[in-house]
């Protein structure tokens, strides 16, 4: 029941900000935000009782849909699912409070919007029906498709349609892929189906993660979407909906298809390390504040890739922590950059810099959340790549060198980034009326921030906290092909 | 004794969020006051902790705490764990006790900055790394205080962010470090493999790997690499002169006291590793040896008053790194500990200079000084003479002390020995070159002009650190004393065995021959620079293309641009422009704008393109499934 409450609240939200003719956008902007708390308290409240002991499906439930195809709504929480259903949430939240106080234009459309997005992410987490699991994935899309090119920057219309054409590529073989796995094995139901030696129907669903990751070389759609979306949406894009297609990976690739897996590891993670190293030389070059975050977050979901496909503990383990670490970082850097951006009235580094002198709070949460980013060791980014080079590296030791050789690439941009925005003198388009943050914006981003703290403090919270628990049942026997 | 460990840890950090939080409701002054008054609490602890330890037999000396998991992946645990054993409380020791002086100096030195409290947090911070480094349990936690150094590291060298110098000097140390830290975390995966385990009990066990395996080598390699990259050690040494762009207390406390001594900290932890890896054990002190030679030569040109003083750190690292690759732990332990003695006052006696000429560091624009600041030429005399290594000074005993090991350790250790020797001779030129060229002579017309001593100089606030340091420069020494007594080896002999030293006529004459060549170095210096010569001009004239060599720094940030920073800048410049722009980007947004022409063509909705390629997909679709399901 609470699961499906986690899934509709939000919907149901969104309808009731829709429906009622608000006489301000404030009294629609802030019941979105009720709302989005309101979500948050739920989560919050389900994470407190959940049983972390024990391996498993937990508040499930399950109604016949279409009796004869094996169709059902089927919805539970594993405790992976459990945490990105937290990062979405956490980020979400971030996201209505920053777009609220942005003033964005039809504001009671634009938050139902994004609060729609929420309960489709949050239903993609906890699908436990194949169908339903592609419904909430296609209800995922559709509010993105609107926000991107209805409160997109100057290029929306064809950063809209790149994202468009990827995306629905994507979910169309993904669709095939589900009714095609769902026939075949008689039923859509996950916990039924069993594991399954085919190649073109993993390939259907690799093709649809792939995309929304993205996986190296499916990313044409990032920079133009990063970059065209109002903020707070590049933080949802990037903090939360690629890590649906991570979780894709980690709930229906790797079980479903073993293997497949193994037969298909070696390419996959080529093209993954492609990525993670293309995407931070890119992101090192990149000339706007946007493109940078945008590029090393597709080096990000690459080594994301690289740790699930490891498939073992620690590769597993570590790409669960740096899906919960990266989704807080590039949320709380593409606000940041929304920030930066009001102030300057540009993104371009070469424009920037000084922004440090005289504004403490800007300086002290870019650098924080900077060199998280940049998996400073002792950082959770840092213990979730640790843990997925170390998982790679038993598989063969030259992935774990590329991703040794992306920890300092990462180090370059990130200091770059750092620097171009806040040190040096002030550039052209930074003046003196160029305020430190307001507290409206700390109240956003620093909930964010102190979460990455705490979580840095404490990794183990999230990876001694999935899987189900230790030491009884190790990750990785959940993913290993029958005999 | 564990508790006062964790509180020796967490006060620092406590200090950083005291500060942090507090923002500008308090006092700059109370905010130093809050830092140093964290590391003064760290180091009564670390205190209590020594006495702990002190009243166990030697072999009992180890106590492990684990506070919570900090990390962990199916069976693989990591715990927030930390290790109080002779090696740790002696590092506790010097961080703390050296570190609490050197805030204490900085909060007079930075009175009056504009943001002065950022700079006592990023300290505190400091302080909290480093000793999460010397007490961590596991080398993964030991990683995350290496990494976590770095980072106070760079925050603290860019401090003054208006300065495009300093901005680059921090990027750059902290690049050169990532690149330790990422082989460093390569050497901890090989070791995972074997043992499943991070923590010192299990890793640091001489059954571990095979001795002189591929895989020993490799992991002593990768602690190596960690080890020279934040130690300075050629060849990843450049980040270390640019550092000097931080404000002084910081190359005092971090680029000179405690943090690049890391390295040699991380070799003396591990040496069962590097023990088993006989090659890169003799690897490390060959870099030792032979950044004690080039650091030394460079000394000799520079006109930086901080980088003459930063070379001479590098230098004097390389002898650290001579002990321990030769086995000789205590003594490259007691060098580390000295060392930070005498160069924090050098230093901050520096600092005082700087301070008194409106920030001026050209050593070519001072001169003179001594008359004018007595009491900061006095102890510079006693840093120096430490630094040359001349009895009764602390230099000498612990210098003397790596080069007995050295001569007892083989043809090796003989060519070391060698490099120490000569490294000596340069040692006494470079520290009285400097020493007379600033406080000699008559005082230059900018000296003069910009003088200015506000009271005392630098202040009592300033004085009293440098005082305690000048008193330790000289007694310091004394824990470990030639045909005497080695305090610092026994305490240390529960952790690690140090070689034995050479005894009789051979060390004799170590000691001898060393002590006359720093006497031989300070002579040429009071030749040259003492008094009115030409004899340096007349060398550099004599020998251009070596003087221009050695103010290259032989060439090594000039090569490293060229064969790394450029291509891999180029590299993706070119990725930008000819891959990802006409490949990804360039097509589709030829297929997006084709696709609005077609849909102003063919339907006046705006927004029609979305149901035609849904349209056009769907019949698609219907394609596929067909196909999907004949195949599977």
């Amino acid at each position: 029941m609470l699961t499906t409450i986690l899934i509709f609240l939000p919907m149901a939200g969104a309808l009731f900000v829709w429906i009622v003719p608000w006489p301000t956008a404030r009294a629609a902007g802030g019941t979105a935000l009720l709302v989005a708390l309101a979500e948050l308290v739920v989560w919050v409240n389900r994470a407190l009782n959940f049983d972390y002991g024990t391996p498993g499906l937990q508040e499930s439930t399950s109604h016949s849909w279409f009796s004869d195809l094996g169709v059902s709504y089927s919805v539970g929480l594993f405790d992976f699912s459990l945490w990105l259903v937290g990062l979405t949430v956490v980020v979400t939240t971030a996201a209505v409070a920053y777009g609220f106080w942005s003033g964005r234009e039809r504001m009671g459309v634009y938050l139902g919007l994004i609060l729609f997005l929420e309960g489709a992410t949050v239903g993609v987490f906890c699908a436990q029906d194949l169908l339903l699991f592609y419904v909430f994935w296609e209800a995922m899309m559709i509010p993105l498709y609107v926000l991107i090119g209805v409160w997109g920057g100057p290029g929306r219309f064809d950063a809209t349609i790149k994202f468009v054409i990827y995306t629905l590529a994507g979910s169309l073989l993904m669709l095939v892929a589900v009714i095609a796995l769902g026939l075949s094995a008689g039923t859509f139901d996950m916990a039924q189906i069993g594991q399954n030696g085919s190649t073109w129907i993993f390939l259907g669903f690799a093709a649809a993660f792939a995309v929304k990751a993205p996986l190296w070389p499916f990313h044409g759609w990032l920079p133009d979407a990063y970059r065209e979306s109002p903020p707070e949406v590049a933080a949802l894009l990037s903090g939360v909906i690629s890590k649906a297609a991570t979780f894709g990976f980690l709930r229906i690739a790797l079980p479903f298809f073993p293997a497949v897996v193994a037969d298909w590891r070696t390419p996959i993670l080529v093209l993954a390390s492609v990525g993670l190293v293309y995407g931070s030389l890119l992101a090192f070059r990149a000339p706007d504040l946007r493109g940078v975050i945008a590029y090393s977050s597709l080096a990000q979901m690459n080594l994301i890739v690289i740790g699930l496909f490891a498939v073992n503990d620690s590769g597993l383990s570590g790409a669960l922590l740096q899906m919960i670490t990266h989704g807080l970082v590039s949320a709380a850097l593409f606000l940041l950059a929304g920030a930066v951006e009001r102030r300057a009235a540009t993104g371009d580094l070469g424009l920037l810099g000084g922004l440090a002198r005289g504004r403490p709070a800007l300086a002290t949460v870019l650098i924080t959340t900077g060199v998280i980013a940049l998996a400073v060791p002792g950082s959770s980014a840092f213990a979730g790549e640790f843990l997925i080079l170390n998982g790679i590296f038993t598989r063969g030791w030259g992935w774990a060198v590329v991703g040794a050789v992306a920890i300092v690439l990462a180090a370059m941009y990130m200091l770059r980034l750092i620097s171009a925005v806040l040190h040096r003198d002030p550039g052209p388009s930074v003046t003196d009326a160029a305020l430190d943050l307001r507290p409206a914006e700390l109240s956003v981003i620093l909930p964010l921030v102190a979460t990455l703290l705490t979580l840095s403090f404490w990794p183990a919270a999230v990876t001694d906290h999935s899987f189900g628990g230790k030491p009884t049942g190790t990750v990785s026997s959940n993913f290993e092909a029958a005999p | 004794m564990t508790t006062a460990a964790w509180i020796a840890l967490f006060s620092p950090a406590a200090a950083v969020i005291a500060i942090a939080l507090a923002g500008t409701r308090i006092t700059r002054s109370l905010a130093g006051l809050l830092a140093a008054g964290s590391v003064l609490v760290s180091f009564i602890c670390s205190v209590i902790a020594f006495a702990g330890l002190l009243g166990e037999s030697p072999d009992e000396r180890s106590h492990s705490s684990t506070l919570w998991t900090w990390l962990s992946a199916g069976n693989f645990n990591v715990g927030a764990q930390i290790l109080v054993d002779p090696l740790s409380v002696f590092m506790m020791l010097v961080v703390s006790g050296v570190g609490f002086l050197i805030l204490a100096y900085a909060v007079g030195y930075m009175d009056g900055d504009a943001e002065e409290r950022r700079y006592h947090a990023y300290k505190a911070l400091f302080v909290f790394s480093m000793l999460l480094l010397v007490q961590a349990g596991n080398l993964l936690l030991l990683l995350a205080g290496w990494g976590m150094v770095g980072l106070s590291s760079y925050l603290l060298i860019n401090f003054w962010h208006f300065r495009e110098t300093a901005v680059a000097a921090g990027k750059k140390a902290f690049i050169m470090n990532a690149f330790g830290d990422a082989t460093f975390a390569l050497a901890l995966f090989l070791l995972i493999q074997r043992t499943g385990s991070v923590d010192f009990r299990d890793v640091l066990q001489p059954g571990v790997v095979e001795k002189g395996s591929a895989v020993a080598v490799l992991v002593a390699l990768g602690l190596l690499g960690g080890a020279v990259a934040k130690s300075a050690q050629v060849p990843l040494h450049t980040w270390l002169p640019d550092a000097m762009e931080g404000p002084t207390p910081v190359s005092a406390l971090i680029h000179a006291a405690t943090m690049v001594t890391a390295g040699v900290y991380l070799i003396a932890r591990t040496h069962v590793l590097f023990e088993l890896a006989p090659a890169i054990h003799d690897l490390a002190g060959i870099l030792g040896g032979i950044t004690i030679l080039l650091a030394g030569l460079i000394a000799l040109v520079q006109t930086d008053i901080k980088r003459v003083i930063a070379y001479s750190t590098m230098s004097q690292i390389g002898y650290m790194f001579v002990a321990v690759g030769l086995g000789a732990y205590g003594s490259g332990l007691f060098h580390l500990m000295t060392h930070a003695f005498f160069k924090a006052l050098l230093f901050m006696a520096a600092g005082i200079v700087i301070h008194a000429l409106s920030d001026e560091q050209d050593i070519r624009r001072m001169g003179g000084l001594g008359r004018k600041l007595p009491f900061t030429y006095r102890v510079f005399v006693i840093g120096a003479l430490a630094l040359a290594a001349i009895p009764p000074f602390a230099g000498f005993f612990s210098k003397d002390s790596i080069l007995g090991a050295a001569a007892n350790a083989g043809t090796l250790g003989w060519i070391l020995w060698g490099a120490g020797a000569i490294g000596a001779f340069l040692t006494g030129l470079y520290t009285f070159r400097l020493l007379f060229i600033v406080f000699w002579g008559e005082p230059t017309p900018f000296a003069r002009e910009h003088l200015h001593l506000k009271s005392f100089e630098g202040g009592l606030a300033m004085a009293w650190p440098v005082a305690v340091l000048a008193v330790l420069s000289i007694v310091g020494g004394w824990l470990q004393v030639p045909w005497g007594w080695s305090l610092v080896d026994d305490w240390l002999e529960p952790v690690a065995q140090s070689a034995e030293e050479a005894t009789g006529l051979t060390f004799t004459f170590s000691v001898l021959a060393s002590l006359l060549l720093s006497l031989a170095g300070i002579a040429l210096a009071w030749r040259w620079y003492g008094r009115a010569s030409d004899a340096p001009a007349r060398a550099r004239q004599r020998w251009p293309w070596a003087a221009r060599t050695l103010e290259h720094k032989f060439y090594f940030d000039e090569a490293y641009d060229l064969a790394f920073y450029e291509p891999a800048s180029r590299k993706a410049a070119a990725l930008g422009r000819y891959v990802e722009q006409p490949v990804f980007l360039g097509s589709l947004g030829g297929l997006a704008s084709g696709v609005r022409l077609a849909s102003r063509r063919l339907s006046s909705v705006q927004t029609g393109y979305v149901r035609e390629y849904a349209l056009a997909l769907a019949a698609g679709l219907a394609v596929l499934a067909i196909v999907f399901i004949l195949v599977t």
